[in-house]
């Protein structure tokens, strides 16, 4: 029932729009059956009539106003027929059918009448048309109200309602208010430019004006009265801001949550410590003067804020004053000593030269806190000059740049240090410059049964773990010596080297007197070539329990084998996933001539060339045990008691170097895994020698190198990551691949084998385990290839003697962190002809383990 | 979680998919260096098993060891498999005794034996229990240097 008469209506809606089209005409458009009908045509109205028309489709009329008082008609008509205007001839319908009249309106604006007609070439009339024409002077009617109610604070006013006899009117205002609003022109909608306030004005006038096509013009005048809303207050929060202290830049904004029925017009600060302070219309407040945060750290005042409608509210402000040190928070006078370590050594954290000879304290090496061989520690800040008797210079800016570090870590950890252990020969325990940093509980004595003990080596002659300590954390602003790299770290040492027995390296490495609580070992020795997985069964447990589960770090050097084709993956102490293997470098940041390479290299630091021809590492040695003149002379003329070195160098020094790097790390960041470390190490490591051949740019990234793992370890890039949200790796996961292969390999031939991975996850690290019978293993040199065609060489051809791939070796591989594990791997065996030896082997099986998160 | 990682590596193991892409002959690769006479060359050769592997390995020696490896006698590691518990018996079957157990799982026995721990270890390595073991080797010096 109602679809029906919706249906009924819309017919008659169409039927009327049909009428009213033919009725009024629209403008200018062919009229051929127009009898009797207005043309409304933009300001003119020509009414018309055809008296005579015979036939319909023979006379067509269009009709358009070239200016503001002539009405052009257009004819159609036989061709050459005559066109009378009121009896004169005015034209001729020309070859196209057509003639063209303009007809004028009246004067005065009265009607005029033409009566045209079209005579044939025998003057037979065909013809007859009547216009009258007039000016349209009627303006539009506007129908909308002339007094308005709107509500304050709303911008929406009303809208123009006009109509005119030629449809179209256009809208505009006048009137010394009208800059108020904004009007739409075409639809007449009026808005306030800013929403009224009835506090402020309550009541405005101004003049609608709609103009139609003829510019005809109809003015009414409009009151608008502003609605009064019910009061409300301004609702503030109370705020604590920080402000920099001795910054007048210094901002903060109070929290306005409304303004209530109007705007906050006002905003005024009282209270004691309010006269230090400016406030601004809109809650931005400023101190008028330069905060000090040693004189007043924190303070408090009232802000009011009154809005529109004359209400107030005030809320507490509290401003905190930030600690903006002149150098640094930690270290306040700039020194390179954090200020509790000043304090703890009885020195003034505020005074940076505290015996005012022009070097401040940090870098001092004379006087009571100096250091006396510290300008000779390159590794730690190179100087450019002369360090040992080699009389060569070492290089300004290649050193750990660790010297900002120093602001704020140096191992001392809260008074609660960060405990290093050396695994070596034994420490000199009561030396000068390290029993201060000696942790004797944690210490281990191997000769006879192995007990927590007194560290020292039997044999004073047994000096590596003494050198190795100190490079790792003697004792820095005590007067004396050298400094450590973690100068406030503690040693936990061991004479383990001198007995090397399984039960004792379990004994240090996992389960001695608080092995909990020890954060790295460094262990500056290994083989040439060890296959003996003891080592790595006792690193599995240390990573997995100590720390409270963290892990403790391991760090092994890579070995000083390279004269001899050496390769830190032959040896299963260094080439783990669970240590961190470390390579070594000269003072030209180029890997030193002893440093073993190798695809499970992590890092490398600094440890010198040999000290009779190059930079080596400063570092104690023995009391009493260097040669200060004369022939072996290895130390200083000035070390007058023999208890330093300069002689010290190999990856046993790149190893320490690396220990002390990462007990600042751990020092700024305990939470860290011994995952997490690993891969900071080598995510921010720097790469050397840039031009160097062996560099690899993995997919994630990541620069690898058989010579120096990631590059020279970063502790600045570390501590700046691991400070900055980081997130600890995920949980770890591991997959393996393995295949049985059986084939033969000719000598002077390679293989690539094809491994197709369809486990993905971010790697790690990756163990390849080849089994191969060859009677000479190592004339292998052995690359993996990753699906993004990343190349790493884990093992090159050497002079070891014998078959020990037979059952299966183990090599690691570093240089694939953070690529993805899915897809094609490659292992690429190359079976070196040795001196025309023409040994071969059948490779029997492979087997690759990822690792990662 | 352990029968879990197994799982896993038996699935990757079925899916493994090895092949060789090439072989060939490389000119390049035969090259007339001379091999470079190793630090410690001086060695002994020793059986022993590595976590599942049996294989002869090189002990280097130092000039004290030279004269003394015949007749060392400072006891033997082993690390069983998991399942093997019968380790009195073991030790009484070689005339050997438990010196100590570490957390790795490893067993130090005291060689109270007649045979030197070279000849002990071959014995064991020969017997029935070479089946029950993981590891076995000497429990001397672990052979390492500081760098």
């Amino acid at each position: 029932m109602i679809k029906t008469k919706v249906k009924i209506s819309y017919f008659l809606l169409l039927l009327l729009l049909s009428i009213s089209f033919l009725g009024c005409g629209g403008s200018s458009n062919n009229n051929n059956n127009n009898t009797g009908k207005n043309v409304e045509l933009q300001n003119y109205v020509a009414v018309y009539k055809k008296p005579d028309v015979k036939s319909e489709d023979i006379f067509e009329t269009k009709l358009s106003y070239t200016n503001k008082n002539t009405l052009e008609v257009v004819l159609n008509g036989e061709v050459g027929s005559k066109v009378y205007v009121n009896g004169i001839q005015e034209g001729v319908i020309d070859s196209n059918g057509k003639a063209k009249l303009r007809l004028t309106t009246g004067l005065n604006d009265g009607v005029k009448t033409y009566y045209i007609k079209l005579k044939d070439y025998n003057n037979n009339e065909t013809k007859v048309l009547e216009y009258k024409i007039k000016k349209d002077t009627t303006p539009p009617k506007i129908s909308s109200l002339d007094f308005i109610n709107v509500p304050e604070n709303k911008k929406d006013v009303f809208t123009i309602k006009a109509t005119d006899l030629n449809g179209k009117v256009t809208y505009s205002l006048s009137g010394l208010e009208s800059d108020k609003f904004n009007v739409d022109k075409n639809s007449g909608k009026i808005i306030f430019k800013e929403a009224p306030d009835y506090e402020i004005k309550r009541k405005y006038s101004l003049n609608v004006i709609a103009t139609d096509i003829a510019k005809n013009r109809a003015i009414q005048k409009v009151t608008i009265q502003i609605k009064n809303i019910p009061e409300i207050k301004p609702k503030l929060q109370s705020t604590q801001l920080t402000f920099d202290e001795n910054s007048l830049d210094a901002e903060g904004k109070v929290n306005i949550l409304e303004a209530g029925d109007t705007h906050i017009y006002k905003m005024v600060l009282f209270g004691v410590d309010s006269n230090l302070f400016k406030i601004s219309q809109n809650g931005i407040i400023n101190p008028i003067k330069e905060l000090d945060y040693e004189t007043v750290s924190s303070y408090k005042f009232q802000v009011v804020a009154y809005n529109g409608a004359g209400k107030s509210k005030s809320v507490d402000i509290t401003i905190n004053v930030k600690d903006i040190q002149e150098g640094n928070i930690w270290d306040q006078d700039n020194d390179f000593i954090p200020n509790d370590i000043e304090i703890f050594l009885g020195m003034n954290p505020n005074n940076s030269d505290e015996n005012e000879n022009g070097i401040v304290d940090g870098l001092e090496s004379e006087g009571i806190h100096g250091d006396q061989f510290f300008t000779k520690q390159w590794h730690l800040k190179s100087l450019g000059t002369v360090v040992n008797d080699s009389g060569v210079k070492t290089v300004v800016g290649n050193d750990l740049r660790i010297m900002d570090i120093y602001h704020r870590y140096m191992g001392y950890n809260n008074a609660n240090p960060i405990i290093v252990q050396v695994v070596d020969d034994g420490v000199d325990a009561s030396h000068e410059d390290l029993r201060e940093n000696m942790d004797m509980s944690r210490s281990y004595r191997h000769t006879g049964r192995t007990s927590v003990g007194d560290p020292t080596p039997a044999s004073t002659g047994k000096t590596h773990g003494t050198m190795v300590s100190g490079i790792i954390a003697s004792r820095a602003f005590n007067g004396k010596g050298v400094r450590g790299v973690a100068p406030f770290a503690k040693i936990a040492g061991s004479n383990w080297l001198e007995v090397q027995s399984v039960s004792g390296l379990e004994k240090v490495w996992l389960t001695g007197e608080g092995a909990n609580e020890i954060a790295i070992t460094n262990n500056s020795w290994g083989e040439l070539f060890v296959k003996n997985s003891t080592y790595e069964n006792i690193l599995q447990k240390g990573t997995e329990n100590l720390r409270d589960g963290k892990g403790r770090v391991y760090v092994v050097a890579a070995g000083n084998y390279r004269y001899y084709d050496g390769n830190s993956n032959l040896s299963y102490i260094a080439n783990n996933r669970y240590v961190i293997a470390v390579g070594a470098l000269t003072h030209k940041n180029v890997y030193a001539s002893y440093s073993n390479p190798g695809g499970n290299l992590l890092v490398s630091a600094y440890g010198g060339g040999y000290y009779t021809n190059s930079p080596a590492i400063a570092t104690t040695i023995n009391e009493g045990n260097s040669v200060n003149s004369g022939s072996g002379k290895n130390t200083w003329s000035e070390d007058l008691n023999h208890n330093y070195t300069y002689m010290m160098g190999g990856t046993s020094a790149a190893s320490p170097v690396v220990s002390g790097v990462i007990a600042l790390v751990m020092e700024a960041c305990p939470n860290l895994s011994w995952r997490d470390v690993k891969y900071l190490s080598a995510t921010h490591a720097t790469r050397v020698d840039a031009g160097h051949v062996h560099w690899v740019k993995n997919s994630a990234g990541l620069w690898h190198s058989e010579d120096y793992g990631y590059g020279l370890i970063n502790p600045e890039g570390m501590i700046e990551e691991c400070t900055n949200n980081y997130t600890n790796l995920p949980q770890e996961r591991s997959f393996e691949i393995y295949e049985t292969i059986n084939m033969q390999l000719e000598d002077s031939s390679d293989v690539v084998f094809n491994i197709k991975v369809d486990e993905n996850i971010k790697i790690e690290w990756i163990d390849l385990t080849i089994d191969s019978n060859h009677p000479q293993a190592s004339d292998y040199r052995i690359e993996l290839i990753s699906p993004s065609g990343t190349v790493s060489k884990l093992v090159d051809w050497s002079s070891l003697n014998g078959d020990w791939m037979n059952g299966g070796f183990k090599f690691g591989a570093a240089g694939f962190i953070d690529e993805d594990s899915k897809g094609e791997w490659k292992v690429r065996i190359s079976d070196f002809n040795i001196q025309h030896e023409n040994l071969s082997g059948t490779i029997k099986s492979l087997k690759l383990k990822f690792y990662g998160h | 979680m352990r029968i879990v990682l197994l799982i896993l590596t038996l699935l990757v193991n079925l899916i493994a998919d090895i092949t060789i892409e090439q072989v060939h002959k490389n000119l390049a690769l035969s090259i007339d260096v001379e091999r470079k006479k190793l630090p410690q060359s001086v060695t002994k050769s020793l059986i022993i098993k590595d976590n599942g592997i049996k294989s002869v390995i090189e002990i280097p020696l130092n000039k004290k060891l030279r004269s003394s490896v015949a007749s060392k006698k400072e006891g033997i590691l082993v690390d069983f498999s998991d399942d093997f518990l019968d380790t009195q018996k073991f030790a009484d079957e070689f005339n050997i005794s438990l010196k100590e157990k570490l957390s790795i799982g490893y067993y130090i026995f005291e060689n109270s034996s007649n045979l030197n721990d070279e000849k002990l270890i071959e014995e064991i390595l020969l017997s029935n229990y070479q089946k029950n073991i993981k590891t076995i080797r000497p429990n001397w010096k672990m052979g390492v240097v500081g760098f």
